[in-house]
């Protein structure tokens, strides 16, 4: 019988992620609802660009059911969030593995309309399309690499852990998605 | 042709250069916004994780932890060998005891016909080829080999 210590549920919610994946690994279920309010935003951000968003909720959920599966083998000496985005990326390809036969040139045109048309903005609508035709005009792998430097802000160094290559493949991958994304908006008639 | 907008704010990575940043900072403010979150996908989720088998997580316990158990375990064989071993040895020597009272001592008279069984069937290896030792005694005694 595992006995928690009694913490409230404010020290609880503002626990850096170690203690909370700690009182995981013991089982305590509340505190993995914590870590999933964290982290869940960053985890959707990560996915969409890299996959269907008609699947993007369910992929969420796996990646935080495989997150508490994988718990006990989490090594932390890395930061939760590393391991935890590369759960993620994990996800992406397995379902783009799953769907790249599938998938037919009509269902990936319908895919590239827009389909939450909350700016105001039809220049920005416009902009938009661009950026998510642009994405996936690339390589998963570059595409990949785009999305957490450039969209997600995370640092070389960690995008290296999360992917697990060396730092100097991540600079050269962002320089060559960059110079495919340039290349892709002047064609269509953004000029940097 | 649209330009990028050059006036908007240096995004975080300092190693890149300006064509990058005004790159950056378009990707950034048009990328495509992100599907809210469903409403129940928390609640799905703890759903999930309650019905799988209890400690489908849990870790398995440290070698830290279990270490008094196998320290305890290896203890008991250590002294039960030490006790096997001193019981095998007082066994052995109370068997010899035993053995030395329930067979009886050779006789003399059983040890002389034992001689005297020896000696009238025992020949030396020389004795049936006398020709045999006078070769060995002329090659021992030959000159050595010059050198």
């Amino acid at each position: 019988v595992i006995d928690f210590l009694p913490t409230s549920r404010c020290l609880l919610e503002d626990a850096p992620d170690g203690e909370l994946v700690n009182r995981c690994i013991r089982g305590d279920r509340q505190s993995f609802r914590y870590l999933y309010q964290r982290h869940q935003q960053r985890v959707r951000s990560i996915l969409y660009p890299l996959t269907d968003d008609s699947l993007l909720d369910d992929l969420v959920q796996e990646v935080f059911l495989r997150a508490w599966k994988g718990l006990p083998k989490f090594r932390q000496t890395a930061q939760f969030s590393t391991w935890l985005y590369r759960i993620a990326w994990n996800v992406a390809s397995d379902q783009r593995q799953a769907t790249a036969k599938q998938r037919t040139q009509l269902q990936a045109i319908a895919h590239t309309a827009p389909t939450h048309h909350e700016a105001a903005d039809v220049l920005d609508l416009h902009y938009q399309d661009l950026v998510q035709r642009g994405l996936e005009c690339l390589s998963f792998e570059h595409r990949t690499i785009v999305v957490l430097h450039d969209l997600e802000e995370l640092p070389q160094k960690e995008i290296a852990e999360i992917l697990a290559i060396p730092v100097g493949t991540v600079k050269s991958r962002l320089f060559h998605a960059r110079a495919a994304l340039r290349q892709f908006l002047s064609r269509e008639g953004v000029q940097p | 042709m649209t330009q990028f907008p050059k006036n908007l704010p240096e995004p975080a990575s300092v190693d890149c250069s300006e064509d990058d940043a005004a790159l950056t900072t378009f990707l950034r403010q048009h990328r495509p916004p992100i599907p809210a979150a469903s409403p129940d996908g928390e609640h799905r989720l703890m759903a999930v994780l309650a019905e799988l088998p209890k400690g489908a997580n849990e870790q398995v316990p440290s070698k830290a932890a279990i270490a008094p158990l196998r320290s305890a375990s290896r203890f008991r064989p250590r002294w039960m060998t030490s006790t096997a071993l001193a019981a095998s040895l007082i066994a052995g020597m109370t068997g010899i005891m035993l053995r030395d009272r329930l067979i009886p001592a050779q006789t003399e008279a059983t040890q002389t016909n034992l001689e005297a069984f020896i000696d009238s069937t025992w020949h030396p290896p020389t004795q049936d080829n006398p020709d045999a030792v006078a070769l060995f005694v002329t090659e021992t005694l030959a000159d050595p080999a010059p050198q």
